[in-house]
């Protein structure tokens, strides 16, 4: 057993926490005794038998092993919801559709006749009454236009100074 | 010592390291051709029975009215199929399918069995076009061997209406008729497709290769039709075919400014919900005859004819000639249709009256290379280019022909002898509204695809006549109409402009003289024209034969309604007129 110099006797509150002490580490036993290890990865070979390498290598290969497993499930359970949704996206779309055109069907003028004799009792004006008014009529818009979506103009995005480097090298076409 | 057999090994011993032997060489054999000589085969092979490829339909485009109402759009649907492999492969599995799928459809499962059971031909076919909500439970139901692929089928929410212009799709979703079939590239859409490794029951594997091009949705064809017209033209036409026994018929209204087609009918008609491929009446019930069929227009030339004197200043509303009832033209004699002489008479009044003589006269005073360079002009000789196939070109003989007489100028002055579409007659006479510009006649105003939006503007073809003679011809044709005491095309409170036309029935032996085409091209209001009509009632029976008698009263009742659609006021004071403060 040495003891060395200049090494000044830890307040030992753990007495096998390691200590860096400048140049060396110095381990203190309950003792008093304090021994020189070596740096850096020694360290931890010396303190880890080759059993529990194995050990922790067997758990880490497991480990992968589970999460692979773990995680192709998960693809799979995903893939699965990802293909339910779809399909529900498929029905719904379809139930769109429908619903449309029986939208379209219930605003069939044939229909709108039909309902207005039959159940509200309407019938052609007889006597029609003009009444001028000064407001200026309003566009008329008879339905709501969902088939033709208006096209709003983009304006074209800002070219990034990339670009504007890579076009201005000649040679390019 | 000896302990055992050690290396003394027997025959047997050797038979069965022989046997093992042989059963690894032909291991490593069958090995060598499965993973090297015939590798690539079996690659292919394994790629067929994994891949499974569903084919996306794309949902076709809506064809709309010009107010975005969907006249033709799809639905979607199921057909349902029998997999006949499946079938033979678990034919127990395939008798408790059958059982289901016939109590589904109300179908014998003996009959479902066999056809599914038999060897030959590929899946049957169970039920087209079936309701989606209830494929829908089908597919919950899971049957063995039972296969549902998506379809579609095209509805008609107004109805028939518009029938030959829209046309119709064939059962592959293809536009075989009319605008379905002249605009199919943007209505139809590109399918989509899903490739994906598949398991032992063809379920996809949710952990596999897959390649998916999503489905393009087919674009949308926005029409100039405007329904709430066309439902107007349609029943006018209906009901007037039903008064004067008419054989067909045709009504069109257009936008004279622009050119864009508001209505156009025609009748007989087909029921789009119906469409019998095998009827061989079909392609009469389907024809566009406003655009297919050439007419000779009879007295609604005569606004053309003169115009064209107008134009050339050869005469005024006000000049006259001597009406003597009849006219010789190289040994023809040409009469009045109602074989009267009015001896002088004005431009206005030979208007007014429809007199043939008037019209021979002018022709003559216009000369026949000013009167064909003025009808090519018009575009009676062409097609008007609409953008609907199946147009056809009006015809006419002129002076460089050599079967061309001089009668051929002065019949063809009064709209015999020439024959036109009811479509290129409607847009000539546009032109007198539009200051003698003839305007492009267009139905399609729009098209909207995923990548773009095409929208038609109005096209100029040319100026025909000048300003000032299409605005004298619009004063006459007013006074044509509105001169007249009685005159059928008038519609209270508002101002008409138009002119009849009679023409006898030509058929290949020349004329039947006891059927009439009766029609009446005109304008409302007549100060500033919203609409242009043209009403064309072919062959009517029962004692009403004449363009005055039969279209003209049916150009009032259309005239009339479309005014109240367009909130258009009446131009004269009303009695009950009631000014806000």
């Amino acid at each position: 057993m040495t003891s060395l110099p200049n090494v000044r006797k830890p307040r030992v509150s753990n007495p096998v926490s390691p200590m860096r002490t400048g140049a060396a580490t110095v381990i203190a036993r309950p003792g008093g005794v304090i021994r020189q290890l070596p740096e850096g990865w020694g360290v931890v070979r010396q303190r880890i038998s080759r059993t529990m390498l194995a050990g922790l290598a067997l758990l880490t290969v497991a480990g992968v092993g589970i999460f692979q497993v773990l995680q192709t499930s998960n693809v799979a359970s995903t893939g699965y919801e990802v293909r339910r949704l779809e399909g529900e996206r498929t029905d719904l779309d379809a139930e769109i559709r429908l619903l449309e055109a029986q939208l379209a069907s219930s605003a069939n003028l044939e229909y709108l006749r039909k309902t207005a004799s039959e159940r509200l009792g309407m019938t052609p004006a007889a006597n029609r009454l003009r009444i001028s008014v000064d407001t200026p009529a309003p566009d008329v818009v008879p339905l709501p236009r969902r088939y033709v979506p208006v096209v709003e103009e983009q304006p074209a995005p800002e070219r990034s100074w990339w670009d504007t480097f890579v076009d201005a090298i000649p040679g390019r076409r | 010592m000896n302990t055992g057999r050690g290396h003394n090994l027997t025959w047997r011993h050797r038979g069965i390291a022989l046997l093992v032997f042989l059963m690894f060489a032909a291991a490593i054999v069958r090995l060598y051709t499965v993973q090297i000589r015939d590798h690539e085969k079996f690659v292919r092979e394994a790629a067929i029975t994994r891949q499974g490829a569903v084919n996306i339909p794309a949902p076709r485009g809506a064809v709309l009215d010009a107010t975005g109402y969907p006249l033709a759009t799809s639905i979607d649907t199921w057909d349902v199929y029998i997999d006949r492999v499946q079938w033979g492969y678990q034919p127990a599995a395939a008798r408790e399918a059958a059982q289901a799928l016939g109590a589904f459809f109300g179908l014998n499962p003996d009959d479902l069995l066999r056809l599914g059971m038999e060897a030959r031909g590929g899946d049957v076919l169970v039920q087209r076009q079936m309701d989606y909500a209830r494929g829908l439970s089908l597919r919950t139901a899971d049957l063995y061997g039972v296969r549902l692929e998506p379809s579609q089928v095209r509805v008609y929410p107004e109805g028939d209406i518009a029938g030959q212009l829209l046309g119709f799709v064939g059962r592959d979703g293809k536009g075989l008729w009319g605008v379905e079939a002249d605009f199919d590239h943007y209505l139809r859409g590109k399918d989509g497709i899903l490739s994906t490794e598949r398991d032992a029951l063809g379920r996809p594997i949710a952990f596999s290769a897959r390649h998916e091009r999503a489905a393009v949705g087919g674009g949308e064809v926005q029409l100039t039709i405007d329904r709430f017209v066309q439902a107007i033209a349609e029943r006018a036409l209906e009901d007037a075919m039903k008064k004067y026994h008419a054989r067909s018929g045709q009504i069109i209204l257009m936008d004279p400014h622009t050119g864009a087609v508001l209505a156009m009918a025609s009748r007989p008609s087909i029921r789009l919900g119906a469409v019998n491929l095998d009827d061989p009446k079909l392609p009469e019930l389907v024809r566009g005859r406003p655009i297919t069929d050439l007419y000779e227009p009879g007295s609604v030339m005569k606004i053309l004819t003169t115009a064209m004197a107008i134009d050339q200043d050869l005469v005024t509303p006000d000049s006259t000639y001597n009406d003597t009832g009849s006219v010789e033209v190289s040994k023809y004699r040409i009469l009045n249709w109602d074989f009267s002489a009015n001896g002088t008479t004005t431009v206005r009044k030979y208007l007014q009256k429809s007199l043939n003589t008037g019209s021979v006269w002018l022709g003559q005073k216009i000369g026949p290379d000013r009167f064909y360079d003025y009808v090519k002009a018009f575009g009676l000789g062409e097609s008007t280019h609409v953008g609907l196939s199946g147009e056809a070109e009006g015809t006419y003989r002129t002076p460089n022909d050599p079967n061309w007489y001089a009668v051929d100028l002065a019949t063809n002055s009064y709209g015999q002898g020439l024959a036109t579409t009811p479509l290129a007659m409607l847009t000539a006479v546009n032109s007198m509204a539009n200051k003698g510009m003839l305007m492009r006649p267009y139905v399609v105003s729009k098209i909207v695809t995923e990548s773009d939006v095409r929208t038609f503007e109005p096209v100029r073809v040319r100026q025909v006549v000048s300003p000032q003679a299409a605005d004298t011809m619009m004063g006459l044709l007013h006074d044509v109409v509105d001169g007249v005491e009685f005159h059928g095309a008038q519609v209270p409170g508002y101002q008409v402009a138009g002119k009849t036309g009679t023409t006898l029935l030509s058929i290949p032996t020349g004329y039947d003289l006891d059927s009439t085409i009766a029609s009446f091209a005109g304008f409302i209001p007549a100060q500033d024209p919203k609409v242009s009509v043209l009403i064309k009632i072919d062959q009517p029976a029962g004692g009403l034969n004449l363009g005055g008698q039969v279209a003209a009263p049916v150009f009032a009742t259309v005239a009339e309604q479309v005014m109240k659609y367009y909130a258009i006021a009446p131009a004269a004071p009303q009695k009950n007129l009631v000014r806000a403060p």
